[in-house]
């Protein structure tokens, strides 16, 4: 009789411990923060004309992941392009310019094409960094699935012409 | 309880699997490198990408027209993708998976080892495969060490990190990226050393070595850094700049 409620306190104790193991890390986020996170999105004819190569540097803010390729290094500023730095001198690098890639993360080089994710797109694209000048040999679109929140979280809302380019956080509204 | 590891399906080994340059030996120039938090790779005349599910296969044969050849579904969660000669490993917030791509449009499943769940870059040579397991968002698990399996997917050691995210090998050497930068000597695999470190915060390694010249490249939140690295005397690195972000 008195077996159910102690079975019960026991999973209660057990769960709350669960939670703590779950949660006890240096990076505590609570699980509701996730709501806070919001879609950007948008339309396909709009979204296919954002790809280009700007050569006055930007500022580097949310640094992503680096690609080597010679003597360049490519940053990924995440989400919106890539930090190209001419390092042929690796003691005084020099960023030189921006290629403007929404929804990007990853970039690879083979030969003279250069391959991003652009959100949903795959493009293949030839650039020459110094001379400013850059052409989509290829676009590859819907080759990967919508872009999703940090925690990993799928807008359900796109319509087939719309494409999320960025989760951007909304902040606490408590 | 945390610490258990199923290993699973160490179906095939690496040395049923030949070594052979199957195909195009890459021009060193003609491919640059990534960290092992990428999700693009090329092999030959591919190019392998991950996304949350898939891995997609993309003949690149003509280099400015990739098309999509085909589509694996691999599992949830899938973070990196490592190529090693004809080998793709793909790491998932649950484990790592092992592919052939010796049929570079079919790539064959050839083995998995799987772990708590954990963001895992993973980086491997001819003999071991490297993974560091961490907590970060997303990922949600309290656990943060570094892993060492011989391709067998036979587990060898466990060492325990504070926060360990990106990794490279460097000859004997592998290279963490931790609470700062540790230096491992692997030369004894099953007696991995702590060598040397760095005091910088990243999450993103490069080991380039172009010019006979080594330099370790990093990122971080704060700053891109490199360092010339020297094989004959690893504890000597030397800054070579900071852009401070």
């Amino acid at each position: 009789m008195k077996l159910k409620p102690i079975a019960t306190l026991l999973l209660g104790c057990s769960l709350s411990f669960q939670s703590c193991w779950l949660s006890d890390t240096a990076d505590d986020f609570p699980p509701q923060i996730q709501d806070y996170y919001e879609p950007v999105t948008m339309v396909r004819s709009e979204f296919d004309t954002t790809t280009t190569l700007q050569t006055t540097a930007e500022v580097i803010v949310n640094s992503g992941k680096i690609y080597v390729k010679d003597n360049f290094i490519f940053i990924n500023e995440r989400n919106k392009g890539f930090h190209i730095i001419d390092n042929t001198d690796p003691t005084n690098p020099q960023n030189i310019a921006f290629l403007n890639v929404l929804g990007s993360s990853d970039l690879t080089i083979k030969g003279n094409s250069v391959y991003v994710n652009n959100a949903t797109d795959l493009l293949a694209l030839t650039l020459d960094a110094q001379a400013g000048t850059m052409e989509i040999t290829k676009r590859v679109p819907n080759a990967f699935p919508q872009l999703t929140s940090p925690f990993g979280n799928v807008y359900y809302g796109a319509n087939e012409n719309e494409v999320v380019v960025d989760w951007i956080f909304k902040g606490n509204n408590n | 309880m945390k610490t258990y590891i199923l290993i699973l399906l160490a179906v095939i080994t690496f040395s049923c699997v030949s070594d052979s340059d199957s195909g195009l030996s890459q021009n060193a120039n003609e491919v640059g490198q990534s960290g092992s938090l990428a999700r693009f790779t090329t092999y030959n005349d591919y190019l392998y990408t991950v996304d949350n599910s898939k891995l997609n296969v993309f003949s690149i044969t003509d280099r400015e027209n990739p098309v999509k050849v085909n589509e694996i579904v691999i599992g949830f969660n899938i973070e990196t993708l490592f190529n090693y000669k004809e080998f793709l490993y793909i790491g998932s917030q649950n484990g790592i998976f092992i592919y052939s791509v010796k049929t570079p449009e079919e790539p064959q499943y050839l083995s998995e080892v799987q772990h708590f769940t954990a963001c895992d870059p993973v980086v491997a040579n001819f003999t071991h495969a490297f993974v560091t397991l961490h907590t970060d968002i997303g990922c949600r698990t309290n656990i943060n060490v570094l892993e060492i399996y011989d391709v067998n997917d036979v587990f060898i050691s466990r060492r325990n990190l504070t926060k360990p995210i990106d990794l490279g090998l460097y000859g004997d050497y592998l290279i963490v990226c931790d609470d700062d930068v540790k230096i491992f000597d692997i030369s004894d695999i099953e007696n991995t050393t702590l060598v040397h470190s760095i005091s910088r915060d990243a999450f993103d390694v490069i080991i380039n070595n172009n010019n006979n010249n080594n330099t370790l490249i990093l990122i971080g939140a704060d700053g891109l850094y490199q360092y010339s690295l020297n094989t004959n005397n690893i504890q000597n690195t030397e800054e070579l700049s900071t852009i401070n972000i």
